[in-house]
């Protein structure tokens, strides 16, 4: 089963995409900080993480960064507010593998996560 | 319809008088379907113009199936905009798209012959499973897709009646009122605001015609404009200015258009280098009832007007072109006086260098009371001392 971490300072956003990718058959883990989201990751070694930008705290790019210093499997897509260009360029640098612009389609997000996980459908 | 659905129709349609904020009244709607249907979760799709896009702006209902506002968008290419924004995919005479139906139709094999129909009806539930949508309807003002409400499964897990299927659609069709109007109002705003825009760009427009014809006063009216509304800010914190908004306004605009009487007055004098004679010397006090008659015809502009022809009057009653005292100039003119004599002495002119900031500030000073009005050179000073310390002057 595909693992996927999650990670979103808002609640409702972290419940509602584990619980729609949970129906997608994939393992999801949540976090809700920096903190807890290199936590997760140490212990996890998810497949793939979706990530916020803007969080109390450290933020995503901060995780990013951290994660992509050493060489890892985890593919990272960020899903964030954050349109500007220079976000998406330095996101680009730090090595995410995918950037998804807040409102987001469901379509895209479903397409993205088969292109990179084999997930078990329904 | 059971008088339970009739009265909160008749609550909502109170709502709709007394409440002019649409998120609001969307919020109080959807939470009406919630208590009524009794669904796990509902929501709202409204078209966002800058998007170009259906965003679920508002939604309730439980955690992790509730979907959070401002985190989906759907395209106008999607499915299911597609259904309600393209007649011809209007499979069934009413405007709900129900899972059920679409169930029936995919399973019982009536439309397998059209194929078409057939994929886009999976698409269109291959949405409605994605949002976990088991009845959807549109908001449309007349041709319009305005957005679309979607509702989850019943708590009881039964089929929509269709008195529930009534009340949804009466109050859709309150929530696309609700938007019609609140957009009406966005565009009259808009349209004001275009239309002040573009008066003042006209306005700046004027006066630059009148820097072009003077060569050193390139900047002035603006500098003169800017340094009035700081003088004007201060004011305000000493003296009570009655209709503070339209005073700023006219401020504003009257600082822009002071000197437009200058159109009048002959280049040769304006730019004359050697000390002007007595006649060219009246021609130059002309500019203010030049700048006057000028803007006579905007009948709007009766207080602009008025601080145009005074802004050479003197505090002391020794100015033109009336010799008026005092309280007797317009607050107006006696605020953007300072703010010319202000810029006029710390430019360049034809005639000498500029003064050093420092030293005209000490005339203004010693002019307090003799040409200035006290209160307005006690504004411009603390203005002054602010920009000062943090070095815009």
């Amino acid at each position: 089963m595909a693992s996927i971490l999650v990670v979103d300072d808002e609640l409702e956003v972290v419940s509602f995409l584990k619980s729609f990718l949970s129906r997608k058959g994939a393992s999801v883990r949540t976090a809700t900080n920096a903190r807890e989201a290199l936590a997760a990751y140490d212990t996890e070694k998810p497949d793939l993480m979706l990530l916020d930008v803007r969080m109390p705290g450290e933020d995503g790019f901060f995780v990013l960064e951290k994660i992509k210093q050493a060489p890892s499997q985890t593919k990272i897509i960020m899903v964030t507010a954050r349109e500007d260009k220079p976000s998406i360029i330095k996101a680009k640098k730090l090595g995410a593998d995918d950037y998804l612009v807040k409102p987001i389609e469901l379509e895209m997000l479903d397409s993205i996560i088969s292109q990179y996980i084999q997930t078990d459908i329904n | 319809m059971q008088i339970s659905y009739r009265i909160e129709l008749e609550k909502a349609a109170h709502r709709m008088i007394l409440i002019h904020r649409t998120d609001i009244l969307i919020k109080l709607i959807i939470r009406t379907v919630i208590r009524n249907l009794k669904v796990a979760h509902a929501g709202i799709f409204l078209y966002d113009q800058n998007r170009e896009s259906f965003v679920l702006t508002i939604s309730r209902g439980e955690k992790g199936i509730k979907i959070p506002g401002g985190l989906i968008k759907i395209t106008p290419a999607s499915p299911l905009v597609k259904y309600f924004s393209d007649k011809k995919h209007n499979i069934w005479d009413d405007r709900f798209l129900l899972e059920e139906r679409i169930l029936d139709v995919l399973h019982n094999g009536r439309l397998k012959d059209d194929v078409d129909v057939f994929s886009f009806l999976e698409r269109v539930h291959y949405q409605m499973v994605m949002y976990k949508t088991k009845a959807a309807l549109p908001i449309t003002f007349r041709e319009d897709l305005l957005g679309i409400v979607i509702l989850g499964e019943k708590n009881d897990c039964s089929s929509f009646q269709p008195e529930e299927l009534t009340f949804l659609s009466i109050l859709s069709s309150d929530v696309a009122m609700a938007l019609r109007n609140a957009t009406l109002f966005e565009d009259l705003r808009v349209q004001l605001d275009r239309n002040q825009e573009l008066f003042l760009q006209t306005i700046t427009a004027l006066a630059q015609a009148i820097e072009a014809k003077d060569t050193y006063t390139m900047g002035h009216t603006q500098r003169v404009s800017e340094y009035s509304l700081q003088i004007c800010e201060h004011l305000r914190k000493t003296k009570r200015i009655p209709h503070w908004d339209q005073f700023e306004k006219d401020l504003k605009i009257a600082a822009l258009l002071h000197d437009i009487g200058k159109i009048g007055v002959p280049e040769q004098v304006l730019n004359k280098i050697d000390p002007l004679t007595d006649q060219e010397f009246e021609l130059i006090k002309k500019h203010p009832i030049i700048g006057e008659e000028i803007l006579a015809p905007i009948k709007e502009l009766k207080d602009v007007i008025g601080a145009v022809r005074s802004h050479h009057e003197r505090y002391d009653g020794s100015g033109y072109p009336e010799g008026l005292s005092g309280a007797k100039i317009p607050l107006l003119a006696a605020v953007i006086s300072v703010a010319d004599a202000f810029d006029a002495m710390t430019s360049d002119r034809s005639y000498r260098k500029a003064f050093p900031a420092y030293k005209a500030v000490e005339i203004i000073k010693e002019e307090k009371g003799k040409q200035f009005n006290p209160q307005v050179v006690d504004a411009f000073l603390a203005f002054y001392e602010e920009a000062s310390t943090v070095q815009e002057l």
